[in-house]
């Protein structure tokens, strides 16, 4: 009798004292960008063809970077596969920055991520363009990058994430402005020494990046959603 | 007696130049595109980052052809003009007075921004960087400061902003980061491109190629040139957002494609 009573208000409480305990912030269900808001298609230029002067320069620069490549190369290349705030920021802001201790983070950057998405998506499916390891015996791709790499590789969605945490994150922590942006944009350089993207796709990326950002700052929930990851990060990293 | 002679030229002048109206407010509002903090910042003097930058330059200035030189010498023109290559003999100031009209208030309206980012980094060119880069022609003289010319520096430099201080107010060459005539090539690319779209992929081949011929001129760093390119972009990008712009660009896209022959 006691125990049945008891069950509902002690679940109740319990539930009550987490969401005390842990102030979950939910980021905003909205997208931060409308797909009418910036033209991408319109914007963004048409990747040169293989065999134009800039097409050939884009596949020259691939082949420099894979000349004496090192396993540290490498390892970083692996490492810069995954596609998240954490792989990008990580070597900036140290070690302790990781899903467990910062997940608003994650979330928020993997929202911008996936609201970019509107710009990248329809410029991808509209050229089809081949990756440099799909056109190219002489670009060099680990197996297991090329077999997860199989789209169109004009845009670069990795270039697109390195900008968007270049941008975004210098602006939550200006203190590691300049580091946060070597790494990047050099986050993109690794993708391409995979042989995965030209330098036109980086290039695309981060004016994709740039356009997707300049557009979500003004959307108001996104400055709200903006806020409480800079908090957390400012918190977590003992900012001030 | 000559006076009264000027008049009806004038009328006739005014009569076969139906003249755009152009908004006389900016398509840009201060301050709409923060270039300071929107792009990177260029690689400091000292890092690995200047070295590659420099090696791209030197790389684009020795591979380059005797032709592609000269016309990166050319392409130090900011002038429209430059794509007459692409849209033909038609393409010109007298043809198409409202589209010269249109693409100079476009400048005017973006120097701001492109100013400030220059400003805040003061950037040396690679060529005063660097003495193994040698501009052909008169491309180093090009990039002179003209005595008086160049206002203050427009950049904040306070201890909130990212900016550099200010070490040379007055450099003998103008700033290299971001190339405002990437900016130029880049804008008037995608601007034309929106105009005739038939000629959409040579006419971006030319804009971006003239980012290129700065490097090869060895008056820019290949970083300069795609801040320049991401700026443009951002740019059009809000300037396409203002209602006035919108209203003007469709008036000048009239003329151009009346003037070229092709359908509304």
């Amino acid at each position: 009798m006691r125990k049945l009573a008891l069950a509902p208000i002690l679940f109740l409480s319990l539930l009550f004292l987490s969401l005390a305990a842990s102030p979950v912030l939910a980021l905003s269900d909205k997208p931060y960008i409308a797909a009418t808001d910036v033209d991408f298609p319109a914007l963004l230029p048409p990747p040169p063809k293989e065999d134009s002067g800039a097409g050939k320069r884009d596949l020259q620069a691939i082949l420099d970077l894979q000349k004496n490549m090192t396993p540290e190369r490498m390892a970083n290349i692996q490492r810069d596969l995954e596609q998240n705030v954490y792989v990008v920021a990580a070597p900036v802001l140290g070690p302790k920055f990781t899903k467990e201790n910062f997940p608003l983070a994650g979330e928020f950057f993997a929202k911008v991520t996936k609201d970019a998405g509107i710009g990248i998506g329809p410029i991808k499916q509209k050229y089809k363009k081949l990756r440099p390891f799909q056109y190219s015996k002489d670009v060099k791709t680990p197996e297991n990058i090329a077999k997860v790499s199989g789209g169109p590789t004009y845009p670069s969605g990795h270039s697109t994430t390195g900008a968007e945490v270049a941008i975004l994150m210098s602006m939550m922590v200006p203190e590691k402005r300049e580091a946060l942006y070597a790494r990047g944009w050099g986050y993109g350089v690794n993708r391409m020494a995979s042989g995965a993207a030209y330098p036109s796709d980086w290039e695309s990326g981060h004016i994709t990046a740039s356009l997707a950002v300049n557009q979500m700052l003004k959307n108001p929930e996104f400055r709200t959603d903006f806020e409480a990851v800079k908090a957390e990060i400012r918190k977590g990293l003992s900012l001030n | 007696m000559r006076k009264c002679f000027f008049v009806p030229a004038l009328l006739l002048l005014l009569g076969a130049t139906p003249a755009l109206s152009l908004s006389d407010t900016s398509y840009l509002a201060p301050g709409a595109f923060d270039s300071v903090h929107l792009l990177p910042p260029p690689p400091r003097a000292t890092s690995p980052q200047q070295g590659q930058d420099i090696d791209g330059v030197l790389r684009a200035q020795q591979t380059a052809s005797p032709e592609r030189i000269k016309r990166a010498e050319e392409d130090a023109k900011v002038d429209i003009a430059q794509f007459a290559a692409v849209l033909g003999t038609k393409f010109s100031f007298t043809a198409v007075p409202g589209v010269a009209a249109f693409f100079r208030k476009v400048a005017r309206d973006t120097r701001e921004p492109v100013n400030m980012a220059k400003d805040c980094w003061e950037r040396p060119r690679p060529f005063v960087a660097d003495d193994r880069v040698h501009p052909p022609g008169a491309m180093r003289e090009e990039t002179a400061n003209r005595p008086g010319a160049t206002p203050a520096n427009s950049a904040p430099h306070d201890r909130a902003s990212p900016c550099l201080p200010v070490e040379s107010p007055s450099p003998e060459f103008s700033y290299s980061y971001p190339s405002g005539h990437s900016t130029f090539g880049a804008m008037t690319a995608i601007l034309l491109a929106n105009m005739v779209p038939e000629k959409r992929n040579e006419l971006f081949v030319r804009g971006w190629d003239y980012g290129q011929s700065r490097i090869i001129g060895g008056v820019h760093f290949p970083t300069d040139v795609e801040s320049g390119r991401i700026e443009a972009t951002a740019m059009v990008a809000l300037m396409m957002q203002n209602t006035d712009f919108r209203t003007d660009f469709a008036a000048a896209k009239a003329e151009l494609r009346k003037a070229l022959g092709l359908s509304e």
